[in-house]
């Protein structure tokens, strides 16, 4: 990694205080001003981080492929665009160095081991960055830990433990942080799992307003929450009410990525549900023309088997079996774990990925809400 | 200094009363004259495992009869607030089991009543006095802790509701968080430092609740300068094959050098026992009412074991504050 002069380490830590409270405007002016003096690496990886094009400040980019920034930079790339394999091979390169950006290193392969059903790999790899991220007092990161553990917890059932962390989660950004909105749907699917219907469709709702003037991503969350939440409790009030409002709100609400999937699948199931066949594989048709195969690969996948079994043809599952069968190696045993959560790793996980890929085949999208929501549709 | 024997009287002849009688047994520095008992049964019961105290029904009459050095009190909860204008009044030293209130304000308000009446308050943490955690005190005295977590489950079925005081969060003032949890935020206070709350979940079972509703469980997230430490106190805890609770009490610190782990019978460095001594209170109790007859003696109340306890009801208040705010009872409906 480039050594940084003091100047730019001030520069640095302004980015850093415009990234920590998700302050894009705030980022953007910065890097206008002062781009030229940070490194091919930072300047990406600052851009990574708050979803900017890079391009924007620098027309070519010199960056020495095998730094640990670069690969940091570039594996969370590829995450975004679910290509794991090369996403865990550039963390896994990048952790090897040992440096300034290893805790980074370890979220994403704390990740991605989520991502894939290994919860006992994303616990170790996950501790492993929160003990970093309290060393280093970077409470960014630390909140971003704990929500990605949560999602470890949430995804295998422990969903008070979920609740918690995400608690911690929030509790650590700052007011009015950009990430406040998605937390709270974080934290109102739990308390759906808890049983605490009373509190988590309130919840939801609340979260979508508030962020509907200035969040159209949060936005795109909640609606997509909600919508699972009306399939899971078979509730066509709430469901007609969430359609009504995306409906309305289409040209406010962002449905991108995950929402975006959430939200087409959900009414594609729904539809199928209520023996609509042809309305169920036209909002399928909606999501396979929106999303490319190069940024939700399997998902893609998995959604055109669906599609092809709806209008009873057969389908070549190869690609799908092929990117869900991929081995996990496992984490070294070099990781290590604060005191403070000695708790977390007493709880007992799934040991293997089984059941996700089990899910997967069937029901294979990322998020367990959907996975939920479709096994109880399947069963 | 020569040492004199202080005469003491105990308000309250409950469990925790009963166990300062015990402990006043182990020691020549204290001696207890007379306790006062409102309930008739636990007064007669006293009376006859005691037979040299004085007992009373009522605390007025007995401070109206009796010549003593200082007052212990060991009363539910709600008490305090009824009996504290009067007690002050005596104008006698008070050692008053935790917490130190059922809420910040009224913490406040007993130690200011207290101050303007001249009269000395102290409150009686026990684990800070318990010879496994003043060992690792010691240990831990110079090094830095990075992290640290106390676990505290009290092994009670938390489904039951009392119905006594306990059960009703006006008289109590809160569950988990006021009542075994004060314990741990007191010890980690006493081995990391001040502390600070980040983040607070209150649970009543397997709901979030927040303190108008009596709480079963608690995690708290707390800062201490560099250290973070994490409180974990519930009034079940794991549950065994048969369904009960397990009773269960550690804490665990990682300093720069090593990482120590203790509950009230050892003490371990990196996993290796450095140190073992009786599990029972009784010696730390003993150790807390000589302390108290020290003060008494050497009439010293001003120091920080006093003001300690004001912010052990702040890290409470705004713990409950964090659950309250961060929580989604309080979340609105737009339906």
């Amino acid at each position: 990694m480039t050594r940084l002069t003091n100047s730019t380490f001030e520069i640095q830590k302004l980015i850093g205080q415009h990234m920590a409270i998700g302050d894009q405007d705030g980022l953007r002016r910065c890097l206008d001003q002062f781009s030229e003096l940070l490194s091919d690496d930072l300047l990406q990886f600052c851009c990574f981080v708050a979803q900017l094009n890079p391009t924007e400040w620098r027309d070519e980019f010199t960056s020495d492929a095998h730094s640990e920034l670069h690969q940091v930079t570039l594996g969370w790339q590829r995450y975004y665009q679910a290509q794991y394999d090369q996403s865990q091979d550039l963390f896994l390169e990048a952790f090897g160095q040992q440096g300034n950006w290893n805790s980074w290193a370890a979220l994403g392969l704390g990740k991605v081991c989520s991502d894939n059903g290994d919860w006992n790999g994303a616990r170790k790899w996950i501790l492993d960055a929160m003990r970093n991220a309290r060393r280093d007092n970077d409470l960014n990161q630390l909140a971003q830990c704990y929500g990605a553990l949560g999602e470890v917890f949430f995804r295998t059932g422990h969903y008070k433990s979920a609740f918690t962390l995400f608690t911690r989660d929030k509790a650590l950004l700052p007011p009015g942080h950009e990430q406040h909105a998605r937390l709270r749907n974080y934290l109102a699917i739990s308390l759906g799992r808890l049983g605490c219907d009373a509190m988590c469709q309130p919840m939801l709702w609340t979260s979508l307003y508030r962020s509907i003037d200035n969040n159209p991503i949060s936005v795109g969350y909640s609606v997509a929450s909600l919508l699972v939440y009306s399939f899971i409790q078979k509730d066509d009030r709430l469901f007609s009410r969430v359609n009504k409002f995306l409906d309305g709100n289409l040209d406010r609400v962002k449905l991108l990525g995950y929402s975006l999937l959430f939200s087409q699948a959900i009414r594609a199931f729904w539809a199928k549900r209520v023996n609509n066949n042809d309305q169920a594989v036209e909002h399928l048709d909606r999501f396979l023309a929106s999303a490319t195969a190069d940024s939700y690969p399997v998902e893609t996948a998995w959604l055109q088997s669906i599609r092809a079994s709806w209008l009873g043809n057969t389908v070549d599952s190869n690609s799908f079996t092929e990117l869900t069968n991929r081995p996990i190696p496992h984490p070294p045993n070099s990781l290590q774990h604060d005191v403070i959560d000695s708790g977390l790793l007493n709880i007992e996980l799934p040991q293997s990925y089984h059941l996700f890929k089990h899910l997967r085949e069937t029901t294979n999208v990322e998020h367990s809400d959907i996975c939920r929501a479709l096994n109880t549709f399947l069963i | 200094m020569k040492k004199t024997r202080v005469n003491l009287a105990l308000i309250g002849a409950g469990p925790q009363g009963l166990d300062h009688l015990i402990a006043a047994v182990q020691t020549e520095n204290t001696n207890f004259t007379c306790v006062a008992e409102s309930n008739s049964i636990r007064a007669k019961t006293v009376a006859k495992q005691y037979p040299d105290l004085r007992v009373y029904s009522n605390y007025k009459e007995l401070i109206a009869t009796e010549t003593v050095d200082g007052i212990v009190i060991a009363l539910p909860h709600h008490l305090y607030a009824e009996i504290w204008r009067d007690l002050l009044s005596y104008r006698l030293p008070i050692l008053k089991e935790k917490p130190l209130a059922r809420n910040l304000t009224e913490a406040h308000r007993f130690l200011s009543s207290a101050q303007n009446a001249g009269c000395a308050v102290v409150t009686a943490i026990q684990r800070r006095e318990h010879p496994s955690y003043c060992y690792l005190k010691q240990q831990i005295h110079e090094d830095v802790v990075r992290t640290a977590t106390a676990t505290y489950h009290l092994g009670r079925d938390p489904t039951v509701i009392s119905a006594e005081w306990r059960g009703d969060g006006v008289k109590s003032g809160g569950g988990a968080l006021l009542d075994c949890g004060y314990h741990m935020i007191d010890l980690m206070t006493y081995l990391v430092g001040p502390m600070e709350v980040v983040a607070c979940n209150l649970w009543a079972l397997n709901t979030p609740c927040t303190r108008h509703t009596v709480e079963t469980e608690v995690s708290v997230l707390c800062r201490s300068g560099t250290s973070w430490v994490n409180i974990d106190s519930q009034v079940g805890g794991k549950q065994t094959a048969d369904g009960k609770y397990q009773k269960f009490e550690c804490v665990e610190l990682e300093t720069n050098e090593c990482v120590w782990q203790a509950d009230r019978q050892f003490v371990f460095r990196d996993g290796i026992k450095v140190f073992s001594c009786e599990r029972t209170w009784d010696n730390a109790m003993t150790r807390q009412l000589d302390e108290f007859a020290d003060r008494i003696n050497t009439n010293q109340f001003d120091d920080n074991i006093v003001w300690e306890q004001l912010a052990i009801m702040q890290v409470i208040e705004s713990a409950y504050h964090l659950a309250e705010s961060l929580g989604p009872v309080n979340e609105g409906d737009t339906s």
